[in-house]
């Protein structure tokens, strides 16, 4: 038997028929690359919220799964870009900036697209020499000759910019790009969540330093995100009231800026004792501070006293500075209040509110007029009960504006 | 056409050169930064300085460029044919960005324009293997 | 038309000494243009004539189109700073290059290889100094333009 003769026609057709089969099973085994390197990404990547543990992530995965040596990844801030992490360079350079449009990143960064960049020295010789003036240095490789800039983004949003890098011209092929563009969708969620995340903890530590936690959990409330208008809680609570005597003339024979400086130096040392004896500030009024304890009077009062005490090395401190030294009132009260949030609609503020604020408020005015600068009411050292650790000194009766019965007073100093 | 092998010749990491002539068939000779690969058969040249070469493609369409490989310095001619010129699209956006990146770093980019990408098919292209001695006898 | 002389033009001469990237173009009577990297170039006897040596495997095609169009066209780039002239002449003979002529061509290429290397590396420079420089043809050419070529606003200022 004679072998099968083919026409020239049919060998033609079966030598393209073998070409498309070819090129489907190349199409095919990218495919199957991609997904792999998607799976690996997923795993590796994905799961974590914490940006720098993120980064880290990233730039492990780039180096030991692809094989890129030097990384940056550049953040948006809007008109410019910020290097928020590196991989393989030896000066970090971390915090330097790039301006949106400038150099391969910036203009990436611009147009949204990806770049691939090679034989840039010789490139950027060439601008040099037609526009006579030096191109500018961009926080890259010092020789850095071949570059791939892709744009990270999420949606519309531009998350930032990933940047590999190489000292060799000709470092990087269209498969370096095919890869970029892969993982670079996943890379930019990634980054996009992580970062949200930590604006999001920024936010309320920033909330939290506006209306303390403390407040919030008297409330009941994790975060103020939980809060709305009428929220509240009663109960007992004891209030402190302290101010600084004659600040007034005082602040008249410095600046603004400088009594400003004064006041939050004096603030400054006075806030942390509130909270070291449990209480918290409710609010400051200029150089006033009003704080609350919920807890014992006794915090109040060995908050108190020792601001009083903290009080002395201050004026130390101020004086070495030329200030004269400042006296402060300190007025406690305890009884019940309601904390809770006032205020309508988009403007809202968590405060307390009773007749205890209101007195405490006048036992610090009374001082004024009394040898002493820490009263305290009847109450409080009815509190106290037999408090051995205190001296606790009469000082009469004062009358309190809008109150028809005149209150008991007492001066409390340590027991030496 | 043009393979994968001849590919890291078309990334402006060496410049090339090209000739063309005039329509009294005087040569023009231009080095220029960057041959762009369009696709497997054509490939396309930035409009910038070298007006002379774009005067004498409007007459006269055909050319000759000479790339050379990084790797090995390998010598590469490729004759071509303008057979378009573009000035928006993909093809040019992608060159137009590229000019931009590297004018932007000497704050040149308003002035450091594409005119205009001018794509030639390409009829042959020629390794001059003969030109170099081979690497192993130096 | 008064004789061109060259020595009017230093900094084109300037060139000559390299580091430089050179091309020969020729054209031939359909207009089809053809390239050829030379390795050396220097002035001739008259002062409007220079001698581009161009290697014997990169010559044949302008050895054939000389012969019916005898227009040709030089290019010299500095390989450091770009600076570029083009010399546009006709073709006043072509013969081997003698032993002074080869010397040239290898004192050109490793000053073109020394400059490489500081932008390419010693890998580069090492591929660069394979280019076959020998045995070689002189082309002379009688010029009658001189181009400014230097990437930048002066590009194909005629300077001639």
């Amino acid at each position: 038997m004679s072998e099968p003769v083919f026409s020239t026609e049919i060998k033609q057709q079966m030598s393209e028929n073998q070409r498309q089969i070819d090129q489907l099973n190349e199409q095919l085994s990218r495919k199957t690359d991609e997904i792999k390197i998607i799976q690996t990404i997923s795993s590796e990547i994905l799961n974590t919220l914490d940006l720098e543990v993120l980064f880290g992530n990233i730039m492990a995965l780039m180096h030991e799964v692809f094989g890129f040596d030097y990384c940056m990844i550049l953040l948006n801030e809007g008109s410019l870009l910020r290097v928020a992490a590196s991989h393989g360079h030896d000066d970090q350079g971390l915090g330097i900036t790039v301006p949106i449009g400038k150099g391969v990143i910036g203009t990436v960064a611009q147009r949204r697209k990806i770049m691939r960049m090679m034989g840039l020295r010789t490139r950027r010789r060439y601008v040099q020499k037609v526009t006579g003036t030096d191109t500018e240095a961009l926080p890259t490789l010092e020789d850095a000759d071949s570059q791939i800039a892709i744009p990270l983004q999420v949606k519309d949003k531009l998350v930032g910019v990933y940047v590999v890098e190489s000292e060799k011209a000709n470092a990087f092929n269209a498969l370096d790009e095919e890869i970029l563009t892969i993982v670079s969708n996943q890379v930019a969620a990634a980054i996009d969540n992580a970062a949200a995340y930590r604006e999001l903890q920024l936010l309320a530590e920033a909330n939290s330093r506006f209306v303390p936690r403390e407040f919030l959990s008297l409330l009941q409330k994790e975060s103020i995100t939980e809060t709305e208008l009428n929220d509240q809680t009663e109960g007992k609570m004891t209030v402190l009231f302290s101010d600084i005597r004659d600040f007034t003339p005082l602040s008249e024979s410095m600046t603004p800026a400088e009594a400003f400086a004064f006041v939050n130096d004096y603030l400054g040392t006075m806030a942390p004792i509130i909270r070291e004896y449990g209480g918290f500030i409710d609010k400051y009024i200029g150089d006033a501070i009003m704080a609350i304890f919920p807890g014992s009077p006794q915090d109040a009062v060995a908050a108190g006293l020792k601001m009083e005490e903290s009080l002395q090395h201050f004026n130390q401190h101020t004086a070495t500075a030329g200030k004269p030294p400042i006296r402060i009132g300190i007025g406690i009260h305890t009884g019940q209040l309601v904390a809770g949030i006032i205020g309508f609609a988009d403007r809202l503020e968590g405060t307390v509110i009773g007749d205890c604020v209101n007195t405490a408020s006048r036992l610090e005015g009374a001082t004024k007029d009394l040898p002493v600068s820490l009263l305290v009411s009847e109450t409080v050292v009815e509190e106290l009960g037999d408090a051995a650790e205190y001296a606790i000194d009469s000082l009469g009766e004062v009358e309190i504006k809008g109150k028809k019965e005149k209150l008991k007073v007492y001066g409390i100093a340590p027991r030496s | 056409m043009i393979s994968e092998e001849l590919m890291p010749a078309l990334q402006g990491i060496v410049p090339a050169w090209i000739v063309t002539t005039s329509d009294d068939n005087v040569p023009n000779c231009t080095c220029i930064s960057q041959v762009y690969p369009v696709d497997e058969n054509h490939v396309a040249l930035s409009n910038q300085f070298f007006s002379k070469t774009f005067r004498n493609l409007q007459s006269n369409p055909h050319a000759v460029v000479q790339v050379i490989h990084p790797a090995d310095i390998g010598m590469w001619l490729l004759e071509i044919e303008h057979v378009r010129t573009e000035s928006d699209g993909p093809l040019f956006d992608e060159m137009d960005m590229q000019l931009a990146a590297i004018a932007s770093m000497s704050n040149m980019e308003d002035v450091f324009k594409l005119q205009s990408a001018y794509v030639f098919k390409v009829h042959s292209v020629t390794q001059l293997s003969e030109a170099l001695h081979p690497a192993a006898t130096l | 038309m008064p004789e061109l002389d060259l020595s009017s033009f230093p900094e084109a001469l300037a060139l000559f000494d390299g580091p430089i990237s050179m091309v020969l173009g020729s054209s031939n009577v359909q207009k089809r243009p053809h390239f050829a990297r030379a390795q050396g170039v220097r002035r001739g006897e008259a002062a409007d004539e220079i001698v581009v040596l161009v290697p014997d495997i990169m010559a044949a095609p302008i050895v054939h189109d000389v012969q019916e169009n005898p227009n040709l066209a030089t290019t010299l780039s500095h390989i450091a700073n770009f600076e570029t002239r083009q010399f546009v002449g006709v073709c006043t003979g072509i013969a081997p290059a003698g032993a002074a002529d080869l010397a040239l061509c290898d004192t050109m290429l490793e000053r073109s290889s020394e400059a490489v290397a500081m932008f390419f590396g010693e890998e580069g420079a090492n591929n660069w100094k394979r280019m076959v420089t020998r045995p070689a043809q002189a082309v002379h050419i009688q010029v009658c333009d001189i181009y400014d070529q230097t990437p930048g606003d002066r590009a194909g200022a005629k300077l001639v």
